[in-house]
């Protein structure tokens, strides 16, 4: 049975520097440092309780949360993950409390990478009270690297109910719900999390950004820029362990009734269409 | 009493270099080339610039449109009565700077403002060499000892309004848009900006990577004016004192609308927070 995936609902990041990472987090990124627990530092962007959170460890281990629609839903996933050989684990009670969910499943993926499925993250009565004034709206989408894009595109697409909806040479974009992309695929010879995108309310926020990060010295590794895919606005640039982060905006919606998936070619038009070219491995050739 | 700022005439020391300049980077439509001037479409206009290596004028000429040669007749007297030198121009010359008849002004400055009337527009349309978006002229800045004075004259005699103010620069309009001429501090006698209108912000956004793919100089942006709403990209022109930018359409004036005024800081000058090299536009003096 198709596991219905809703929306992407939060990523759980380890690092060795967990000081220099909450520093970034709330002062470059902009998020709301919203609570503590042991030595885990959670985040919010938008009205769900946390989206992002740092804890010491290996960068390597980053986990990707997802939302699923329903307690059904949820149990029907774990059989079917566990049908398919999947080592599938149950989150504890109080691993929910500290991702603010109802109850999850972890395991993962085909290529490594940890996922979660999760149920009902919480929200907060009010909006995140952001660090600065980024002008973020919200978390809103995930890179993952993909070792094998054909098996792991049937994983999102097949086992589970992403659908396509363009491709740039290998690397396709994968959307959850209406809006154009929630999970990229970027073919690597690794697997994980690739990079973290933050919806924010207007191209002036972008480039507002831009400046800023620069006169932090953050490295700038592509934008800012244009997708011709999606039609969002953006800068990414690096964060703390190499992790990539982006802002953008005016990400398209698609109308599942009419829309057709593209094919790009792997070319830096492709991926900018105001001509600015990707200081990322895997996306420059 | 305004009608459109038309062309900009700019003196340079020779017509070649500066002239691919224009057709292969500024993106506009290389039409005449006389023995020592080269004309260029943005849009429907004959011309809207002019490069001119006569030597006749060592500072850039403003060309700026008046319906009637009634209007032009009236003015000329209050103009030369509040300090302008104004001195018509030979018909000859008229015609072959396709317009019907024209004032050649000095502001108190020294800036060469010249109000024409009846300017010649084309029936074909513009057809660039470079696919940079122009839509047409829209806006020049120029510099002044003594912005408020400068400014009361087009207000008082040539009924431009004053859209806003940043530090000691003023913003002067007279139609649908925020303003079309900016008069800033300048000890540069012949420093200008000519302002190009360009379709859109991805337009805008190729130019600035084409720029940087071939090393033209950006001297401000990509950056956002806080008072016209206004997204530019300004860049180096043919001689030390001038420049290039393109611009975005600006937020309709509205009549309503009180001027403002910003204090004198670069975030005044660009909201995104870009970096300038240009000492009058928010730049740190060098």
């Amino acid at each position: 049975m198709t596991i219905n995936i809703v929306d992407v609902a939060y990523v759980r990041l380890k690092t060795p520097d967990l000081d220099g990472a909450c520093e970034f987090a709330t002062r470059i990124l902009g998020l709301e440092r919203s609570d503590r627990a042991g030595d885990r530092h959670s985040f919010r962007s938008d009205q769900r309780m946390t989206t992002l959170s740092y804890e010491q460890g290996d960068p390597s281990q980053a986990t990707v949360g997802f939302e699923l629609a329903s307690g059904e839903a949820l149990e029907n996933a774990a059989a079917t993950l566990d049908t398919m050989g999947f080592a599938v684990r149950r989150g504890s009670r109080s691993e929910c409390e500290s991702r603010h969910v109802s109850d999850f499943i972890a395991f993962s993926d085909p290529g490594g990478g940890r996922i979660e499925f999760a149920l009902a993250p919480h929200v907060a009565g009010n909006a995140a009270r952001l660090s600065r004034d980024a002008g973020i709206t919200g978390f809103s989408h995930v890179g993952l690297f993909s070792q094998d894009t054909a098996r792991d595109q049937h994983f999102w697409t097949q086992v589970c109910n992403a659908r396509v909806s363009d491709r740039v040479g290998e690397l396709p974009l994968l959307r959850l719900s209406q809006i154009h992309h929630s999970i990229a695929l970027v073919p690597a010879n690794r697997s994980g999390l690739q990079h973290i995108n933050h919806q924010v309310g207007s191209i002036d926020d972008v480039l507002r950004n831009y400046s800023l990060l620069r006169q932090h010295n953050v490295p700038i590794v592509f934008g800012p820029g244009r997708h011709p895919t999606s039609g969002a606005r953006f800068v990414y640039f690096e964060g703390p362990d190499g992790m990539v982060f982006e802002y953008s905006v005016g990400v398209q919606e698609v109308d599942e009734e009419t829309y057709r998936e593209r094919q790009f070619g792997f070319e830096p038009a492709s991926l900018c269409m105001w001509g600015a070219k990707a200081a990322i491995k895997e996306l420059s050739n | 009493m305004l009608e459109q700022l038309r062309f900009v005439r700019i003196p340079v020391p020779s017509l070649d270099a500066d002239s691919s300049i224009l057709a292969d980077i500024v993106g506009l439509e290389a039409v005449e080339r006389l023995k020592w001037c080269a004309r260029f479409r943005s849009d429907a206009r004959a011309y809207s610039l002019e490069l001119d290596a006569s030597g006749a004028a060592e500072r850039p000429v403003i060309g700026v449109s008046l319906r009637t040669v009634e209007q032009l007749n009236e003015v000329e007297r209050m103009l030369a009565e509040r300090g302008w030198g104004v001195e018509r121009i030979p018909a000859e010359i008229c015609r072959d700077r396709r317009y019907y008849a024209g004032l050649a002004c000095r502001d108190l400055g020294g800036n060469n403002i010249e109000l024409v009337v009846r300017a010649e527009d084309k029936s074909r349309r513009c057809f660039p060499s470079r696919d940079a978006g122009v839509v047409g002229l829209s806006q020049v800045t120029i510099g002044s000892r003594d912005p408020a004075a400068d400014a009361a004259v087009w207000t008082d005699v040539l009924g431009a309004r004053i859209a806003d103010r940043v530090g000691e620069a003023v913003y002067l309009g007279w139609d649908e848009a925020h303003h079309r001429i900016m008069l800033v501090p300048s000890a540069r006698d012949k420093f200008v900006v000519v302002g190009f209108e360009v379709e859109s912000i991805d337009v805008l956004m190729q130019s600035n990577y084409y720029f940087l793919d071939r090393q033209v100089g950006i001297v401000r942006g990509p950056g956002k004016e806080p008072a016209s709403g206004q997204v530019f990209l300004t860049f180096g022109g043919p001689s030390p004192d001038t420049y290039f930018s393109y611009w975005t359409k600006s937020d309709p004036w509205s009549g309503a609308r009180r001027p403002r005024q910003f204090a004198a800081m670069p975030d005044s000058y660009c909201s995104w927070g870009s970096a300038s090299a240009v000492t009058e536009l928010g730049g740190d003096a060098s």
